[in-house]
Formats: C-alpha cells, sequence, structure tokens
C-alpha cells in the first residue's frame, strides 16, 4: 500500500474500535470500547490512572494483542502487514521506559527509520533527510552527537519526540509526550502538533494535564476501561463529564481562548 | 554503512579509530605468540632455523595463539549479544546455561567412552569437542523450549538459570560416580588453549566471520530494543523470530569457542564493557569492536599464562579475571564523578 | 636411733615406693592409649587404642590394611579400592565431600582423612577424632605409616619394618634395571591438562631411584600444570600415561612427529595399574616394580 497522506485524508475516521477488549494477566482493563478518532485532527485522552489509556494506544499501535476490533483507515489492523503498519502509525513510549544512554540522540533518531530500512542496505539519503528534519523541529540538532545519557530529561524528551517524528507516519501516538518538559518546551511542542495537524497528520496524545489536553481538537475521557465522554475542546458537558471522572477536585475554567483546569481545594 | 556525504553529521571517528588500534594490538598479540613458549621469551624468527623449533612454532604456537584470538572473538561477540539482548549489563555468554551444557556433554562422552564398542566408536567420531558444542547448543535449545517463548526476557533468563543449574548436577553426578573422569572433566573446566588445533582455528574462523557478519547486520535490533521491547515492536520488528535468530548465533559463536577452549569466564562479560568505557557506539560497531577487544583479552591473558612461570602454565581463566577485572577498575576510577 | 634420720629413711622409701607406683601406672596407661599429632598440629588421645576406623583417601585405606588392620575398618571413601575386601565396606563419599551423616552414624573413633580435602575441622566440629596426612614423596609415605601405626596401637616397629620391605623393594627393583636406564629421559603424565610428575613428587621420587631422568627440573610444585610445547622442544625418550589419556594425546597438535609418540616408545596404564602409581602409599614398592617393567621394555 503506498496511499499517500493525501489519499489517506480522504478517510475521515483514522482509527474506530469495535467492542474492543484487552485483557493484561486475567485481568480486563478495557471492555466493550467503542469509539472514532477522526483523522487529521489532534485527539487528546485524559482520565485518572488506571484508566487503560496507556493499553489502549499500546493496542493502537499494534503492540498488544486485543480482542474485537480495530480498524486503521478503515482495513483491519491485524491485516496490515508489521512494516506497513509502523510506516503509518509511530507510538511514543512513556518516556521511563529506556536505557539507551550510549546511543548518539543522532543515532536515536536513526532508529525511528527502521520501517523503512531493509536489512542490507544501510541507510539511505532519505533516511538522513528526515533525521535532520525530525531534529530541528524538536530543536535538538545542535545536540546530535551527544549521547543519550549526557542529556538532561528534558533534552533527552525531545530527542525521543524526534525519533517519533523520524517516523514520518500518518498517525502519532504519544503516551505522555510532555514529561520532563518545561513550559516553553511544551509550548513548542503544542505548536509543532498544530502544524503536524495542518499537514494532515492525526495526533493521539495520552495526557495527564488537563489543561494541555485541553488545547486539543477533540479529547476523549476514559475510566474504568471505558469511554465516559468524547466532545470537542469547548464543549462543556466534555468539562463536566472530566471534573466528575476526577472527582470533582479540579475545575475548568475558561481563560482567554481556552481553558484552564485547576485543582480544587475543598 | 556510513557513506562519506559531506550531508552527514560529524559522527565521533572514535569507533573506527578503535578498531584499527585493537586490529592492530591483535597482530601484535599474535606475533608475540609466536615468540612465547615454554623457554619463556625468544623472537621467533631466530627459532626457524631449527627444523624442531620451526615444528613448534608452525604445529604448536600458531594454532594456539590463533585460537586465542578467534575464541576471545567469538567470546566477546557473544557476551555483547548477550547484554543487548537481554539489556542486562551483567549478561555474559553462558547465560543460557550452554556452559552447563558443553560441561554436561563432555561427562556423558567421557562416561560412555568404553561402554560399548559401537558407543565407543561413535564418540571417538564426534570427540570431545564435538561433545562440548552439541551440548552447549542443545541446553540453549532446552532453555528455549523451557521457557516456552522468547517474549520475556525474565523468563528466559530464569529458564537459562534452572536449565544451567540442572545440568551442571548432572556433570557433578556423573563425575562423582564415575570418578575416573574426574580429571578429564577438570582440565575440559578449567579452560585452556593447549591443544587447539590448526582445523579447530579454520573451524573457529568460519564461524567468527558468519556470526559478525549476521549480528551485525541484525544489530539494530538490538540498538531499537534498549528503548524498549513496545518502542521495538511499534517499528514494524518481529520481535520474536529475531530474538530467536540472534539467540542462535548467540548459541552458535558460545559452543564453538567453548568446544575448543573449555569454560573461560569473565571475556563475555568483560570485553562489552571494556569497549563502552571507550567509546559510545551503536551495536553495528559494538559487535564487531567487543570481538576484538575479547580477541585480545584472552590472547594477552594466554600469552601471560604461556610466558610468566615457562615452562609451567598458569590458568588462562584466572588471568582473564585479573587482566580484564583489573582495567575495569582502573577505568572506572579514572572516570569518577565525570562519568554522567 | 636418731629420729631425724628414721625419718629421713623412711622419706626415701616412700618417695621411691611411690615413684614406682606412679611409674608402674605411667608405663601400663601409656601402652593401653593412644594419641598421635597430626600434620595440622594437632593431637589426639584415645583411652584404648582407637577400634572403629574410617579413612578417607585409598592410600591411607591401604595403609591401615598393609598394617593388618583392615578388621578394625568400618567405612572408606568411594575411591578405595584395594585390597578386594574394602569394597564389601560401606562408601562415605568422597574425600572432598564426605558423606556427614553417614560417617558419623558408624561412630567411628577416629577418621583418617587428607589435609588438602579440608574436611578435619568440619568432622572434628561434630565431635569426631579426625587425623589429617598429607604424603607428597616418600619421606612423607614413611611418616604416613608411623603415624598410621601410632593411632591404631600398632608396635612401630611393625611400621618400621613394613617400611624398610618397601624401601628395600624399590632398591632391588633399582638394582635390577641395566645401567643403559639411565640415558632414558623419561615424561610422566598424571593428568591431561597436562600435568607431569616433577622430581618433588612421590612418582618424580621412584623414577630418580630408579636411576632414570625426568624431563621435569626440580621444582617445589610436585605436579605442575606444563605448556605441551615444552614436551614436543624437549622430545624425551620414553612417555608413561594412563591407558584412558592416550589416545588424545596422539592427536595433540604438534605431537604426532615426536620422537617417542613415532616409535610407540609409551607405557600405557591400565586403570588398576595407574591406581597402583598414583597412590603414595603401602604399594610403592609395586608402583617401582610397574615402572621398572616399563623403563626394562625401553632400556636400549
Amino acid at each position: 500500500m503506498t496511499d499517500s497522506s493525501a489519499t489517506l485524508k480522504a478517510v475521515p475516521i483514522a482509527f474506530e474500535t469495535r467492542s474492543l477488549e484487552i485483557k493484561r494477566g486475567q485481568r480486563s482493563v478495557i471492555k466493550g470500547l467503542n469509539l472514532k478518532i477522526s483523522t487529521a485532527r489532534w485527539c487528546a485522552i485524559v482520565g485518572p490512572n488506571g484508566a487503560g489509556k496507556s493499553s489502549l494506544l499500546l493496542a493502537l499501535a499494534g503492540v498488544l494483542p486485543f480482542q474485537g476490533e480495530i480498524l486503521l483507515f478503515n482495513q483491519p489492523l491485524k491485516q496490515y502487514a508489521a512494516q506497513q503498519r509502523a510506516r503509518r502509525v509511530a507510538w511514543l513510549a512513556q518516556s521511563s521506559v529506556q536505557s539507551a544512554d550510549d546511543l548518539t540522540a543522532y543515532d536515536v533518531v536513526m532508529l525511528g527509520r527502521i520501517p523503512y530500512q531493509s536489512w542490507l542496505n544501510g541507510q539511505s539519503q532519505a533516511d538522513h533527510a528526515a533525521v535532520e528534519h525530525a531534529l530541528k523541529l524538536t530543536h535538538a540538532w545542535d545536540w546530535r552527537n551527544r549521547a543519550l545519557g549526557t542529556l538532561s530529561g528534558g533534552e533527552k524528551q525531545r530527542v525521543l519526540l524526534a525519533r517519533l517524528l523520524a517516523v514520518e507516519a500518518d498517525v502519532l501516538l504519544m503516551d505522555e509526550p510532555l514529561a520532563n518538559l518545561d513550559p516553553p518546551h511544551q509550548a513548542d511542542w503544542i505548536q509543532l502538533v498544530h502544524g503536524l495537524v495542518a499537514q494532515g497528520k492525526t495526533v493521539v496524545s495520552v495526557l495527564h494535564d488537563v489543561t494541555l489536553a485541553l488545547y486539543a481538537d477533540d479529547v476523549i475521557v476514559m475510566s474504568n476501561g471505558q469511554v465516559q465522554y468524547t466532545g470537542k475542546r469547548d464543549d462543556t458537558s466534555l468539562h463536566s463529564n472530566i471534573e466528575n471522572v476526577f472527582e470533582q477536585r479540579i475545575a475548568i475554567q475558561p481563560l482567554g481562548s481556552g481553558w484552564v483546569a485547576l485543582p480544587k481545594l475543598v | 554503512m556510513s557513506g562519506s556525504s559531506t550531508k552527514l553529521p560529524r559522527r565521533s571517528i572514535r569507533a573506527p579509530t578503535l578498531a584499527c588500534l585493537l586490529v592492530t594490538l591483535c597482530v601484535t598479540a599474535l606475533l608475540a605468540g609466536l615468540s612465547v613458549g615454554s623457554a619463556g621469551i625468544e623472537p621467533f624468527w631466530t627459532l626457524l632455523t631449527d627444523p624442531v623449533a620451526a615444528q613448534i612454532i608452525f604445529e604448536i604456537r600458531v594454532p594456539r595463539t590463533l585460537g586465542a584470538l578467534l575464541a576471545g572473538g567469538l567470546l566477546g561477540l557473544a557476551g555483547a549479544l548477550a547484554q543487548g539482548l537481554f539489556r542486562n549489563p551483567l549478561a555474559d555468554p553462558f547465560l543460557l546455561g550452554s556452559a552447563s551444557g558443553a560441561s554436561a556433554g563432555v561427562a556423558l562422552v567421557l562416561v560412555s567412552f568404553g561402554l560399548s564398542p559401537v558407543a565407543t566408536q561413535w564418540f571417538i567420531k564426534l570427540g570431545l569437542t564435538g561433545a562440548a558444542f552439541l551440548g552447549a547448543i542443545l541446553a540453549v535449545f532446552l532453555t528455549l523450549s523451557l521457557a516456552r517463548s522468547v517474549q520475556h526476557t525474565l523468563r528466559l533468563l530464569l529458564a537459562g538459570v534452572i536449565v544451567g543449574v540442572v545440568l551442571g548436577a548432572l556433570t557433578s553426578l556423573l563425575s562423582l560416580t564415575h570418578p575416573n573422569i574426574l580429571q578429564s572433566m577438570q582440565a575440559f573446566m578449567l579452560g585452556s588453549t593447549a591443544f587447539v588445533s590448526g582445523s579447530a582455528c579454520a573451524i573457529m574462523g568460519v564461524v567468527w566471520l558468519v556470526c559478525n557478519a549476521s549480528g551485525i547486520a541484525l544489530s539494530r535490533v538490538l540498538d531499537a530494543l534498549a528503548l524498549g521491547e513496545a518502542t521495538a515492536l511499534s517499528l514494524g520488528l518481529p520481535l520474536n523470530q529475531l530474538r530467536v535468530v540472534l539467540i542462535g548465533i548467540l548459541a552458535l559463536a558460545t559452543g564453538t569457542a567453548v568446544a575448543q577452549t573449555g569454560l573461560i569466564a569473565f571475556v563475555g562479560l568483560a570485553a562489552p564493557h571494556l569497549v563502552r568505557a571507550i567509546v559510545r557506539v551503536r551495536y553495528a560497531w559494538l559487535l564487531p569492536l567487543a570481538s576484538l577487544m575479547g580477541a585480545l583479552l584472552l590472547s594477552l591473558a594466554d600469552l601471560l599464562a604461556r610466558g610468566l612461570i615457562a615452562p609451567q602454565e598458569l590458568s588462562v581463566g584466572v588471568l582473564t579475571a585479573i587482566l580484564g577485572g583489573g582495567y575495569l577498575m582502573w577505568l572506572m576510577n579514572h572516570q569518577g564523578p565525570t562519568h554522567d | 636411733m636418731n629420729t631425724t634420720v628414721t625419718f629421713r629413711r623412711t622419706f626415701r622409701y616412700y618417695a621411691i615406693y611411690v615413684s614406682l607406683i606412679l611409674l608402674a601406672h605411667g608405663a601400663i596407661t601409656t601402652r593401653a592409649q593412644s594419641f598421635v599429632t597430626d600434620d595440622r598440629g594437632v593431637t589426639h588421645h584415645w583411652a584404648t587404642a582407637p577400634q572403629r576406623v574410617i579413612t578417607l583417601l585409598p592410600s591411607l585405606t591401604e595403609t591401615v590394611c598393609a598394617l593388618e588392620q583392615c578388621a578394625r575398618l568400618v567405612g572408606t571413601d568411594r575411591y578405595s579400592n584395594w585390597p578386594a575386601l574394602v569394597t564389601t565396606l560401606p562408601t562415605l563419599g568422597g574425600g572432598m565431600d564426605p558423606n556427614i551423616e553417614a560417617i558419623i552414624s558408624l561412630k567411628p573413633d577416629v577418621v583418617f582423612t587428607a589435609q588438602s580435602s579440608r574436611n578435619a575441622e568440619r568432622l572434628e566440629a561434630l565431635g569426631l577424632k579426625v587425623v589429617a596426612l598429607e604424603t607428597k614423596n616418600h619421606a612423607d609415605a614413611k611418616r604416613l605409616l608411623d603415624k598410621v601405626a601410632q593411632t591404631l596401637g600398632v608396635a612401630p616397629e611393625h611400621a618400621q619394618q613394613l617400611w624398610q620391605n618397601i624401601d628395600q623393594g624399590v632398591t632391588a627393583t633399582a638394582r635390577s634395571l641395566p645401567a643403559s636406564t639411565q640415558r632414558l629421559r623419561v615424561y610422566i603424565e598424571v593428568n591431561q591438562a597436562p600435568f607431569g610428575a616433577g622430581p618433588s613428587s612421590f612418582i618424580g621420587e621412584t623414577l630418580s631411584r630408579l636411576g632414570a631422568q625426568n624431563i621435569l627440573q626440580a621444582r617445589p610444585e610436585a605436579f605442575p600444570r606444563i605448556n605441551p610445547e615444552f614436551v614436543v622442544r624437549v622430545q624425551p625418550d620414553l612417555i608413561m600415561i594412563s591407558e584412558r589419556d592416550l589416545a588424545d594425546m596422539r592427536k595433540r597438535p604438534g605431537w604426532s612427529n615426536m620422537k617417542a609418540i613415532k616409535e610407540n616408545h609409551i607405557c600405557a596404564f591400565p586403570t588398576t595399574e595407574q591406581d597402583v602409581l598414583v597412590r603414595p602409599g603401602p604399594r610403592l614398592a609395586e608402583a617401582a616394580q610397574l615402572m621398572a617393567d616399563c623403563l626394562k621394555r625401553f632400556a636400549s
């Protein structure tokens, strides 16, 4: 399949799940989940701990086995060859799980090109171009030759984001992408996502920070392995739903052109 | 691999430099090995006039020194593979029970020798080296079957420990109930390059080339694994199949080395660390560099084992531990707080 | 009579009388009790000579039997196999891994073990009396006989006579060899690694008493691990090895061209004979005979 992004933009739904069930051992972390994620939009997933957000993302990335159906651009996810799917969907882990201290930033980002590399060929011009582009987008180009172990938390995170971008996938799944980033870099990231969406890419991010999640186009609220509500960011029902799911410990207030979620002190 | 286009970032040139340095040192070790023997150190070219001495050099010292280089190279490579596969800096090539498997194979052959004429014939053909190799490979296979899948690294490691312990117990049982094999077992377990032949070097050389080539080809799997299994899977890598192949390469390299030189500890563990203390590279470089470092480590230890109290020999395994461990300690002290 | 003089005389008589009693008592008890100081410097006493004996080393087993105290053995290690009646005794593990429970349940009066096994302290901690001995050379073998005899209450003359027989046997064997034996340069291999028998070992000592030369130089280590290249270089006239290790020896790189191998100047000893050769015990004379027979075959 070599559809261009333009053709894919014609498919309005990037991901659709039907009766999705995900088991971790004996326990069902997600049961009977139906949702639709629209193409060329930024969707944020919020919810308390243990809601199943990370598991959902892993299943969408094709990493976790599942029961039920997941459709990627109207085709069952299971029908995609692994390499095909890897070029379509890129996934970013929560930053705690990695130990690549010896690799340089450049090498780490180059790993994102694995879906395009065959065993015998080395790194092509296209690979190098993608890596450079990705590093420059995350403002990490200057320390591309430094080993990951020598970078600060925020710098490391930007390198990992660049790794994600280097895949040049149509869908980007990110699990807590803003960990370790200070506010200026969080702002950079939000602008980056807006740019990607403008290009027609679909971004899905799990965010624990509700304020930042309310910068997204759509928000999915999850708890106990179920979708509680899906809505656009300005939807007040969405806001009250979010407040409920967090047991009224937060209050969502308008601020300028957007929204802010403040912890409520009782 | 990396081209020479000016668009490429200025990659650290230390990796190729280290490679050249290690190759040079290995060649030096080879030449030195020809000069070290039962009469201490004598430049080998002076001996070429005497036919007996020349024969010693070509038939004994050349295969022996070359054998130390190749076996060390195989063990270094296997160690780097093990540490990458299990993402554990304490991993060594004997992790999946290959050492115990080789010992058990040797013990079985020694015990069965003389049980029946057919068995004896068969075992003469197989030889102790064949038995050690088969034992190592079968032990790894047993570990894989016990773990039932390569999906869970922890499960694989545990299975390796179990297989190692059980086969070790089998070896002990065989040794104790047939005390006449104890001496030969000891000779094998101590590890030495004493009887490495030319054909053994040829075998090790071929295996070394195969394992290095296939390891380097698959090295990006090991790099991706450093980012976590989920990330590696999300990049479309058929992780389970590739892990089986990598374990196969690991078993082949370890089994070949152990079959020829016995159980020499520490080379596989120390070589990757020694390389990483000097350069920071991805696995496409780390594998061949660790291999070269292992070759150098073992051949240096072998030189000392042969030369220090000639014509007596020391145990090469003890010397690899002293050399490798000592150098690591020195490196640790010198890196100190500047290390991240 | 002067009372002082009487007193002194009586006192003297008393003193002599008491001393005589004490001496007699001492003599009797010295004869009935045994004591020995083993090679660790530990001394043990027995009120009566030990009757239940355990040995954890073949040469110690053979020594006990050579002193005709085989009947006192209640158990041996698994490697002891001479004389034949010893094989009917319970086996108690090896020197390195003795079966402690079995040893204790046999209630031995004394346990003979090798000092190198390092199991003496463990056994003594459980209340057993352990005599740990070491034999590296002929002098040690003689001392072994003396100490075992002393422990078991056997008359020291018996042990001395036994040693004399052994010693004379070796000397006689040596004398029976032709003078050409002295030109033979011999390599004795005891282990495949390879470990050779040096001049300071009991095997090396026997060889030198038989008049032949050892290719290994004198050094403190009895059985050094040598570089196989050394043997090829030195080109021994004769190789002594166990039958079991022989097949592999020919396959060693560079060895097939060695004069001794090409001309088959090799003595390969079957297991029963190898046992005799490697045990520094009362069969030393037999070992010397085995080696002499070998030397005779190849003394030009």
